[in-house]
């Protein structure tokens, strides 16, 4: 089967301009995404990941080069495209249900259909007591579960992840890894997972971006192959493999990871 | 009073819990200084009134200057049966109503256009600073020579004093909301006015109902500056009427009802905050 690209970067470029001085986050990124590709972009933290996802979600407008989505170029956010941010960010005046609905509501496609099916996804994820509840109710972890039907909800078929679970306890992150895997990779969707944690990217994706020190440029691009296919992502960790893969992009960042000089 | 009845009712333990003694006798004594504090208030307030009347009555002091309490409830009284005194109430309530919520309304809604044009809000922000810095009192004489010496000029009065301030306090809220909650609704690729509506506006509830506290109080005072200065009728006319007619009863009974005025609206836009809270943090 050839492999549909999904997201084409070419020559990116993004400089930020202050009055004193422009500062370029991104320089010259060249990368394919294809299509029902699981791919995180590592790099030491301000090295642009999180630029680099406002650029393809359409929130920014790059200095220079084209990003498209299905060979259409990016000028708004796209209906297609779901974005997580670091944090849930839900808002404490909706309750969790008023708050899994709202980009169904900012796109106008609220209806008794699509609200049943939020309250299904809500329901799966164990929230079903919890759909009244207001955010500061919840735990760290169901917060950022009902943030995910928030983003499913309008079933995108490209997902932005960035750092999504930077604010939760190891023991949480690992679950939701592992939950989140499960679903993204049963629902076959494209998903782009910017991180600095090196073992969360290598137990999710089936492929590593390593991205430098700003401005920030690919460095390395490792497709993750194992000889007993893991089931799911804590199992990654147990492969073989896993120590290896770990090891080579550890040393990737090192190389990369120090201020560069100037253009 | 609100809040000490609240801690107390925090302090005390789940039903079927047991006290300890050392617990019971916290809050005995926790009981027992409310109460005393009670009583000192009321205490205090009735030798004031009382020395007040004993100090006139022993003719201690001048009551053609100090009026005294007795003759300042037949004031009230008079006033009461010959229903002037709703009247009067009335003018300066609803004139103080209309400031406002009129000063409120354009206040939000000047925010909002700040909000929505950062050029306009750089291009305005030495004018609101100039504006702001003046004492709005001052501007009394132009309103009346432009609007004339009736309500209009008073309510002016009123919404110039409270307007300044709103525009202030709530175009920073806007600026305080996190910058992310708004960057989570642009993924979904909200409109400028879907992002007022979705995200800033009730982000910046608890400010606006701040600013409405303090507005209250501020919409007062150019109510009774206007009636200072132009009415015919509102407590304002009746404190600078009786200070001109040398008539110290009617200005302490027109003090008097202002404080009760002042205190009734308080009070409600008070309430009016907790019943806020209680709809966003539950």
């Amino acid at each position: 089967m050839v492999k549909q690209p999904k997201v084409v970067i070419n020559g990116l470029w993004m400089t930020y301009h202050t009055l004193k001085e422009e500062i370029h986050a991104i320089m010259d990124l060249n990368l394919i995404i294809y299509e029902k590709e699981f791919v995180s972009i590592v790099g030491p933290s301000g090295c642009g990941k999180s630029t680099l996802l406002s650029l393809i979600a359409g929130l920014l407008r790059p200095s220079r080069g084209s990003i498209t989505v299905d060979g259409k170029e990016i000028r708004a956010p796209l209906p297609s495209v779901g974005y997580m941010l670091q944090q849930d960010y839900l808002y404490e005046w909706r309750t969790i249900l008023q708050n899994a609905v709202l980009g169904l509501e900012v796109r106008g496609r609220k209806n008794p259909q699509s609200i049943k099916r939020v309250i299904d996804q809500l329901t799966d994820m164990g929230l079903g007591d919890f759909l009244h509840s207001y955010p500061g109710q919840l735990s760290g972890g169901m917060r950022q579960r009902a943030a995910l039907v928030r983003t499913l909800a309008l079933e995108p078929d490209l997902l932005l992840l960035d750092e999504p679970f930077s604010a939760l306890d190891y023991q949480t992150r690992l679950n939701l890894e592992e939950e989140l895997g499960g679903i993204l990779h049963r629902l076959g969707r494209t998903v782009i997972l910017v991180t600095h944690d090196i073992a969360e990217a290598i137990s999710m994706s089936d492929r590593v971006v390593v991205m430098s020190q700003r401005p920030g440029t690919i460095v390395a691009d490792h497709r993750l192959d194992y000889a007993n296919n893991p089931s799911s992502a804590l199992a990654v960790r147990e492969t073989p493999e896993f120590g290896g893969y770990f090891e080579t992009i550890w040393k990737e960042l090192q190389d990369h990871g120090g201020e560069r000089k100037k253009l | 009073m609100a809040e000490s009845e609240k801690n107390f009712r925090v302090l005390s333990p789940p039903a079927g819990s047991a006290f300890s003694p050392e617990h019971l006798q916290y809050l005995r004594r926790w009981k027992r200084d409310r109460i005393l504090i009670t009583v000192t208030r009321w205490a205090i307030l009735l030798i004031l009134v009382l020395g007040w009347e004993a100090l006139a009555r022993l003719e201690w002091i001048n009551t053609f200057v100090t009026s005294q309490p007795s003759r300042v409830w037949g004031v009230i009284v008079q006033m009461y049966s010959s229903g002037e005194l709703w009247y009067h109430l009335g003018v300066t309530v609803g004139e103080t109503i209309a400031g406002f919520v009129l000063g409120t309304l354009g206040g939000v809604l000047i925010a909002i256009l700040l909000w929505w044009s950062p050029f306009w809000s750089r291009t305005a922000e030495p004018f609101i600073v100039v504006i702001n810095s003046i004492p709005k009192v001052a501007l009394g004489p132009i309103f009346i020579v432009w609007l004339g010496t009736n309500i209009q000029a008073i309510v002016a009065m009123a919404i110039t004093v409270s307007i300044i301030v709103t525009v202030l306090m709530v175009f920073t809220g806007f600026q305080e909301v996190d910058e992310n909650k708004i960057k989570l609704l642009r993924t979904f690729g909200a409109t400028k006015a879907q992002v007022l509506t979705k995200v800033v506006l009730p982000a910046t509830i608890p400010t606006i109902v701040g600013a409405v506290k303090v507005n209250v109080g501020l919409s007062l005072v150019g109510t009774i500056v206007g009636e200072f200065l132009v009415a015919k009728a509102g407590l304002g006319f009746l404190i600078v009427y009786g200070g001109q007619v040398f008539n110290m009863s009617l200005v302490m009974a027109g003090v008097i009802l202002l404080m009760l005025v002042s205190t009734l609206l308080y009070y409600v836009v008070t309430r009016l905050e907790a019943a806020a809270q209680m709809s966003r943090a539950r």
